[in-house]
């Protein structure tokens, strides 16, 4: 038979029409697809629950195999950082706890403030490509497109299309399409060592107000108990810079371009944090932690620097995540055609 | 028309679909060699292909594409494209053989699980998606046309079963005593 005959052809043609036909569609957001995206997979759940629990063996025996010696050295570094972390955690509770009462004070927005969503994370994306991963809540739980989803560590990604009423795809920050407005604030100075003997005045008198008030500042013994006390003028802002944060894909860092490199926001190091920007069309709220500055690369002087960031949270390792119902204040009003919501 | 989908292989492509996509979303979806998952469905399709010809091999890569595009949230279409092309080019590669060898047969179907894989980027920028390739994207092809080859002496026979394939008879003329 030969191998090209006009019927096979035609066969070939029309498969090819059918796919772009229903690729169109689909980009087009026809509500139908997600119809029969949620029916395949009711349809599907039961042969992928068998083949979960069928498979688990395989999967242990290999993972025993594989990353034995990684999983045991992985233990041991961790067991060193939460010994070094316990004071740090019982630091920042503190300061967690001081900002929030700050921002309640000033009436300032928080992420405390917005309700969020936890969800079980099904399962990870089977391609090579996507950087996406599967959640078992959907729009009857409020969550739609766009929608920052968060870790106990900081971003992880938002909200993509589709979402079915019971499920929704996460794409995470290491997706190439994945772009969010970020800003660069320098961690806090640590505190110096006191290099001189502690003054007598300090030791600890039987008092109790001569320790936390100095003798010679009058004024603070007149200041009403809720008045609010200016911050010194001698305290340094943390330095600040805003960029877009983009993803390169899963074997590569996300980085963050479009910095202004001005020496009014100081040079940004290795090890600055990396936080969302917020702001009237960002989809993320402001003050998400994304990861720490790992590399600054530097570049003309009009592109300015490109830095990669090292993402707070595993992103291999999700397990339950938090959906953020936050909306920016532009998606209240009306929208304006050439609008774009950045991240 | 409901006997020829009886007996047409849509509904043993889809019954066999279900059970590899439930792979695909577990076993393989978890288990990466060098970080790649390997790519089952798309595996299958080239190996429908490697056994039925380029026509088979493009209609079971289009049928599996939309189960796969359906499950897993990929644009709907896109798949079926690359796994179609991936069935195609196996079932090309086929076509210069008469009955290939089980090595041959693993053969085109590493090779069309590669250019099946090789082409997902290449419709994703058609359809708009930004797309980073860096040295990477090598390994993974390599790493699921390595997979495929694996794969295939369990795939091909089932993509045969799928297709309604059956071996051709080829028999040597007898001589004349």
């Amino acid at each position: 038979m030969p191998l090209y005959t006009p019927g096979r052809r035609r066969a070939i043609v029309l498969l090819l029409l059918t796919s772009a036909l229903l690729l169109t569609l689909d980009l087009r957001g026809a509500a139908i697809f997600d119809s029969a995206r949620a029916g395949f997979r009711r349809a599907l759940e039961p042969f992928e629950t068998a083949a979960d629990v069928v498979t688990k063996p395989i999967r242990n025996a290999w993972h025993g195999i594989v990353d034995y010696d990684d999983v045991a050295q992985e233990n041991q570094e961790l067991r060193e950082q939460i010994d070094a972390q316990v004071s740090d955690q019982i630091a920042g509770r503190a300061f967690i706890q001081a900002y929030q009462d700050l921002l309640a004070l000033n009436e300032l927005p928080a992420l405390s403030d917005y309700a969020t969503v936890t969800a079980a994370v099904e399962g990870q994306s089977p391609g090579n490509l996507d950087q996406v991963i599967e959640i078992n809540k959907g729009r009857n739980d409020n969550i739609e497109v766009g929608m920052a989803v968060i870790s106990s560590a900081g971003l992880i990604g938002k909200v993509t299309a589709p979402v079915l009423p019971d499920r929704a795809y996460v794409m995470l920050i290491t997706d190439p399409q994945y772009v969010v407005q970020v800003k660069i604030v320098a961690p806090p100075p640590p505190p110096e060592p006191p290099t001189t003997p502690a003054p007598p005045t300090t030791l600890p008198p039987p008092d109790p107000a001569a320790t936390t008030l100095p003798p010679e500042d009058p004024a603070a013994t007149t200041l009403p108990p809720s008045t609010t006390v200016p911050a010194p003028t001698t305290t340094v802002d943390p330095q600040r810079d805003t960029g877009r944060l983009s993803g390169q894909g899963g074997d590569s860092l996300p980085q963050v371009d479009f910095l202004q490199d001005t020496p009014v926001f100081g040079r940004i190091v290795p090890g600055d944090i990396v936080l969302t920007a917020g702001g009237s069309t960002g989809l993320a709220p402001a003050d998400i932690p994304v990861g720490l500055v790992e590399n600054v690369i530097q570049r003309s002087t009009a592109e300015g620097p490109l830095l990669e960031v090292a993402p707070l949270a595993d992103l291999n390792e999700l397990r339950f995540v938090k959906v953020v119902l936050y909306k920016p204040s532009s998606e209240f009003e009306e929208p304006s055609p050439d609008t774009q919501a950045g991240g | 028309m409901l006997a020829s989908l009886v007996q047409g292989p849509l509904l043993r492509l889809a019954a066999v679909g279900f059970v590899v996509l439930g792979l695909q979303r577990t076993l393989f979806a978890d288990l990466r060699p060098g970080g790649v998952a390997l790519q089952v469905m798309l595996a299958l399709a080239a190996a429908a292909g490697a056994a039925g010809g380029p026509q088979k091999g493009a209609l079971a890569g289009f049928v599996l594409g939309l189960m796969y595009d359906l499950g897993s949230g990929t644009p709907l279409g896109s798949s079926s494209l690359t796994m179609g092309l991936g069935g195609y080019v196996a079932g090309y590669a086929q076509s210069i053989t008469i009955e290939p060898h089980w090595w041959l047969a693993a053969l085109f179907t590493g090779l069309g699980a590669a250019v099946g894989e090789a082409a997902v980027p290449i419709v994703r920028v058609f359809i708009g998606q930004e797309q980073s390739i860096g040295p990477h994207f090598g390994v993974v092809v390599a790493v699921v046309a390595v997979g495929a080859m694996v794969l295939s002496p369990l795939l091909v026979p089932v993509g045969r079963w799928c297709m309604r394939i059956k071996r051709p008879e080829w028999r040597a003329p007898k001589e004349p005593v």
